[in-house]
């Protein structure tokens, strides 16, 4: 969602990123700090929380232990089963805690559109269900709402499964006049007229890759932005591996 | 965490794990300060207020019968005041004679600080939208221009009004408006911009109407936006604050808070900031949010003090959480002590009230 902004507002920010120092004093390419909680909800295979400043994503991930039943409750829904067919880890976002307005559904269907594609390629035993409920929203959704959702995934498959697939990850890098920024803040993302997504995987091999914004960016910069978000990527993968690896 | 981080670090991603760690700070404990709320004071809704029929029912509260003998309420006969009625007084004139002969009491209708001037009783919610008084100072964004005014958002139910009559035109300060000054409305203020304005009255239906007629107040120029909940502004003698460090602070009492770089004296027309400006604006952004975050009541005292003691660690640390216990902590002991301080000599001024920092503790008591 874009906010609306003034232009002296719009102008600050964009000088703020051009001098390296950004509304919340952090450099271009620091993200902020990330709170992980893991297996809050006793209904869920497993569950998991990722606050990234004012964001706050809590992810749940059900396995379907009766996949019949599953293929009949998809067909009756209709909505979700255009996800369900493609592959069978299903994908839900769900923003109702945010407010109910078109941008905040619009919000919603994007991030599921985008978390839907990143695990089409992870092939499970069993279905299984990733529903995502946004509980606040300060921008960098998909990066959040993918750590979450890596670190349930990995509390909830197997391991033998794990070790033959490796989980991917998104990253976003947002390019703002010269300079590239990850972990954009809504203001900054209300400015930021370009941003690269890429799906990494624990290999860091990349899976996804994403362009989107008013902007258009040359291809140097481009490549740029897709190397930076690979290395982010690979960061955010080694932070979630070592945190979930403590639990264990 | 304890050992400052270097750039590095604070370059790299930094996830942590609640649940491990058994005493993540999450947000200020005002009991750990010595704070001792009084169960009279906070009140969560269907808390009993009184009794006695002497008080007036104000905001926030209900009436309700009570059955003779059980000593039970019941809600059915009981009027529910509306948290935004106006006329509470007058509503309360009108059920005089149907509540005659039953017994009733008077009850909190939201969670907050129990409040009473004179025989009105009301309870101030710790968190909701602002409601609004003649005289304070707001900051708004314009989200339309209509016909002859602009509709603000100013953090109220309902949207704002700013007519093109409350505004002050450059240069023309007492003449009538006219079409031609409605063409250009837009000149003056367009859709996005931020403005700080004077409430001039509160409408039947709650509604604010807003105007600059005077040359503190208008658009307001770089910088950025942050936002609090209303009540933890501090009602005070002035709302704009530029402070020693390069910074002009205006904390709007609907909690929208705007914080920018002073504008140079010698030229107005230079537009940037330098990177050392930018990053003292950042601090303060990050001071007047951890207060918030932590329930601090906000006024220029308590963003100065969270400034001083937050100067020596890097900005972008300030958004953690950990960090952000730490200074608020500090400030809130130090207002403390300010506080016991200055009720010896007998109170008043303009230092803290106790209502102020308990206010500020009851809504994380509250929530």
């Amino acid at each position: 969602t874009r906010q609306l902004l003034s232009e002296p507002e719009r102008q600050y920010i964009f000088d703020s990123v051009q001098d390296a120092v950004r509304i919340d004093g952090r450099q271009c390419l620091a993200y902020r700090q990330a709170a992980l909680r893991l297996d809050l909800l006793c209904y869920a295979t497993a569950s998991a929380q990722v606050s990234l400043g004012e964001t706050d994503v809590l992810v749940s991930v059900r396995e379907e232990d009766n996949p019949g039943a599953t293929a009949q409750q998809q067909g009756s829904t209709g909505s979700s089963a255009s996800s369900s067919s493609s592959g069978p880890v299903s994908v839900w976002v769900d923003c109702s805690c945010l407010g109910s307005g078109p941008e905040q559904q619009q919000l919603a269907d994007e991030a599921q559109a985008h978390l839907s594609s990143l695990y089409r390629c992870l092939r499970t035993p069993t279905p299984v269900f990733v529903d995502i409920l946004l509980l606040g929203y300060d921008g960098d959704l998909l990066d959040a709402a993918s750590i979450a959702a890596s670190a349930a995934l990995m509390r909830a498959l197997p391991a033998s499964l794990l070790s033959a697939q490796a989980l991917p990850l998104f990253a976003t890098v947002h390019r703002i006049g010269s300079q590239q920024i990850v972990d954009a803040n809504q203001l900054e993302e209300s400015c930021s007229m370009a941003r690269v997504t890429v799906g990494v995987d624990s290999n860091g091999r990349l899976v996804a890759c994403q362009t989107c914004g008013e902007g258009s960016l040359q291809f140097e910069s481009m490549t740029e932005m897709i190397e930076t978000g690979v290395r982010k990527a690979m960061m955010l993968h080694d932070s979630v591996a070592k945190l979930v690896a403590r639990v264990l | 965490m304890q050992s400052a981080p270097d750039d590095e670090e604070l370059d790299s991603l930094s996830i942590r794990l609640v649940g491990l760690d058994e005493n993540y700070p999450v947000r200020l404990n005002w009991n750990d300060l010595g704070v001792q709320f009084s169960k009279q004071s906070i009140v969560v809704p269907g808390d009993r207020l009184t009794r006695s029929r002497e008080f007036i029912p104000g905001h926030g509260t209900l009436r309700r019968t009570v059955e003779a003998g059980s000593g039970n309420a019941s809600f059915a006969a009981g009027r529910r005041q509306k948290q935004n009625d106006d006329n509470a007084e007058d509503n309360d004139e009108d059920d005089e004679d149907e509540d005659e002969e039953g017994a009733w009491e008077l009850a909190a209708s939201v969670a907050g600080r129990q409040h009473v001037v004179n025989k009105l009783l009301c309870v101030l919610p710790g968190r909701s939208r602002y409601a609004g008084e003649i005289g304070d100072v707001v900051v708004g964004r314009v989200q339309e221009v209509a016909s002859r005014r602009w509709r603000i958002d100013a953090n109220a139910r309902l949207q704002a009004t700013l007519h093109l009559s409350g505004v002050l035109l450059p240069g023309e300060d007492l003449r009538r408006k006219s079409e031609e000054d409605e063409r250009a409305m837009r000149a003056v203020l367009a859709e996005g911009d931020l403005v700080s304005a004077e409430v001039q009255s509160v409408q039947a239906d709650g509604s604010l109407v807003l105007h600059t007629r005077n040359a503190r107040y208008g658009r307001l120029g770089q910088g950025t936006l942050v936002r609090v909940p209303p009540a933890l502004i501090k009602r005070s003698k002035t709302h704009f604050h530029s402070l020693p460090c390069g910074v002009t602070l205006v904390l709007g009492m609907n909690g929208y808070c705007w914080c920018g770089p002073t504008p140079g004296q010698s030229d107005v027309r230079e537009p940037l900031a330098s990177p050392a400006d930018r990053s003292e604006v950042a601090r303060v952004r990050a001071c007047v949010r951890l207060l918030a975050v932590n329930h601090v009541p906000l006024y220029d005292t308590s963003v100065m003090q969270a400034y001083e003691v937050a100067r020596e660690s890097p900005v972008a640390l300030l958004s953690r959480p950990d960090e952000q216990l730490r200074v608020a902590r500090l400030v809130a002991e130090q207002l403390l002590t300010a506080e016991v301080g200055e009720a010896q000599p007998g109170g008043g001024g303009f230092g803290l009230h106790s209502g102020d920092l308990i206010s500020g503790g009851a809504l994380s008591a509250v929530h």
